[in-house]
């Protein structure tokens, strides 16, 4: 699940951006922290980014750009304020913006008013969903996924996290870490699926605009 | 923000003052504050201690200021002495003394004419000056031009334009107060567009025009469309690496 790194000088490259232009996003939170890996090489200390992502990133921010968005904007539209997040179960009902079984999980296991779901919750919701969908989630290993995003999830305090699932002879269990972590697992272990939770929220409250 | 309902403080001599919301907060002798406090304008004439976060729009501090916490304020100006435990958010950042800062320093503009010591990283959009300087990580400003007037240390330097410059020969009269201190910027790495140094150390200067000159120490240069090299700079090794398309 490693994603391909990409040299900085490689990135500049790619990307056709100068050094005054990453820095510049960088220090305006264009680009996250996370992505900035200092690694080791034998030239000295170089600094390398997850390729998919960060190309992604300069993509949108150029097209931005070209539609005359300050760097503001920007900004705040690339890591929007996902506390602002708001939606409640009978919108998401409504839009079928999830699978009515992970709905149905949810509504038992977390709550079911019609009060706007907290940031939480929308991280848990969208969560679940995407790991049934994989086919290789069962409803009641969903279900445990559940009350571990509830328990856990806050002691994170907004910092990115991701969630791991994985199985190992028949036996299934999550965690979360944070997303910077390097994790590495003994071979008979298989991961069914990596998330990174704020990315999950953000994909749902994409669906619910439209 | 009402300013009706903000009322200006003054400290004359020895006195103490408790958190809160003021106008105008000027201190002439010794002062504490003791909790975060929200004011319009925080004037240390003598000496103060803040204990605790210190939100203004304008701070000046024209003797010793101790500020136990953070620092946000639209213009800060340091002309004797500044130590901050935390981090600064500042929109111009001016130190004509001595500034210390234990954390981030994030800012507009920075103006060093004294010495600046930041024990986290310094983001600024500039960051222009004639003096010395120490941050312990990452300096990055969109345009970096500095004279340098002692001993200057960053882990690593990035933006659009950076200049360091010596002083060159005797140029004026208080030069001779810094005229035997070593004026050398050490850094790991420097990568910008536009790069001219003078007296630096690095380890790798990555940019797309760089300019080593005089009484430089460069391992590896990383250059893009123009290189240059001022008889007498060392340069461990130059070379041309392919250019971006903008």
């Amino acid at each position: 699940m490693d994603d391909e790194l990409i040299s900085k000088r490689e990135l500049l490259l790619a990307a056709g951006i100068s050094y005054g232009q990453l820095y510049r996003w960088k220090r305006k939170g264009l680009i996250p922290e996370e992505w900035f890996v200092r690694k080791s090489t034998f030239t000295g200390q170089e600094t390398f980014f997850p390729r998919d992502k960060v190309l992604a990133r300069i993509d949108k921010i150029k097209s931005m750009k070209d539609e005359d968005a300050s760097l503001d904007e920007i900004a705040e539209a690339v890591s929007p304020n996902l506390g602002e997040i708001s939606m409640t179960i009978g919108e998401i009902r409504e839009q079928e913006l999830v699978s009515a079984e992970a709905l149905e999980i949810f509504t038992s296991e977390v709550c079911d008013c019609e009060a706007p779901l907290v940031f939480g919750e929308v991280v848990s919701l969208s969560a679940l969903d995407s790991l049934l969908k994989t086919g290789d989630v069962s409803l009641e290993e969903g279900r445990a996924v559940l009350r571990s995003l509830k328990d856990n999830y806050p002691a994170f305090e907004g910092r990115p996290a991701d969630l791991i699932f994985m199985r190992r002879m028949g036996l299934s269990t999550s965690l979360l870490v944070s997303s910077s972590a390097e994790v590495r697992f003994e071979p008979s272990a298989r991961v069914v699926a990596r998330l990174n939770l704020a990315e999950c929220a953000e994909a749902l409250s994409a669906r619910i605009r439209k | 923000m009402t300013d009706e309902s903000r009322t200006d403080v003054k400290i004359n001599g020895d006195g103490s003052l408790s958190g809160g919301t003021y106008g105008a907060v000027t201190v002439n002798g010794a002062g504490t504050i003791n909790g975060d406090i929200d004011c319009v304008r925080y004037t240390i004439n003598g000496a103060s201690t803040s204990n605790g976060r210190v939100v203004a729009q304008e701070i000046t501090v024209n003797g010793q200021g101790t500020f136990n916490g953070e620092v946000q304020a639209t213009s800060m100006t340091v002309n004797g002495d500044a130590s901050i435990r935390d981090g600064v958010g500042i929109s111009k950042f001016t130190i004509k003394g001595h500034a210390t800062v234990g954390g981030s320093i994030a800012a507009h503009e920075v103006v060093v004419r004294g010495f600046l010591k930041g024990a986290g990283d310094c983001q600024a959009e500039s960051f222009s000056g004639e003096g010395a300087f120490t941050v312990a990580g990452l300096l990055s400003a969109d345009i970096i031009d500095v004279k340098i007037y002692g001993t200057c240390s960053a882990r690593e330097i990035g933006g659009e334009k950076i200049t360091v410059r010596s002083p060159q020969g005797f140029q004026s009269i208080t030069q001779i107060f810094t005229f035997w201190a070593e004026k050398r910027l050490t850094v790991d790495t420097i990568e910008g567009d536009d790069v001219f140094l003078e007296s630096v150390t690095a380890k790798t200067v990555r940019g797309r025009n760089v300019t080593i000159g005089t009484d430089c120490k460069v391992d590896v240069v990383e250059y893009s469309d123009n290189y240059s090299r001022v008889d007498g700079a060392m340069v461990g090794e130059a070379r041309r690496v392919e250019a971006a398309g903008a």
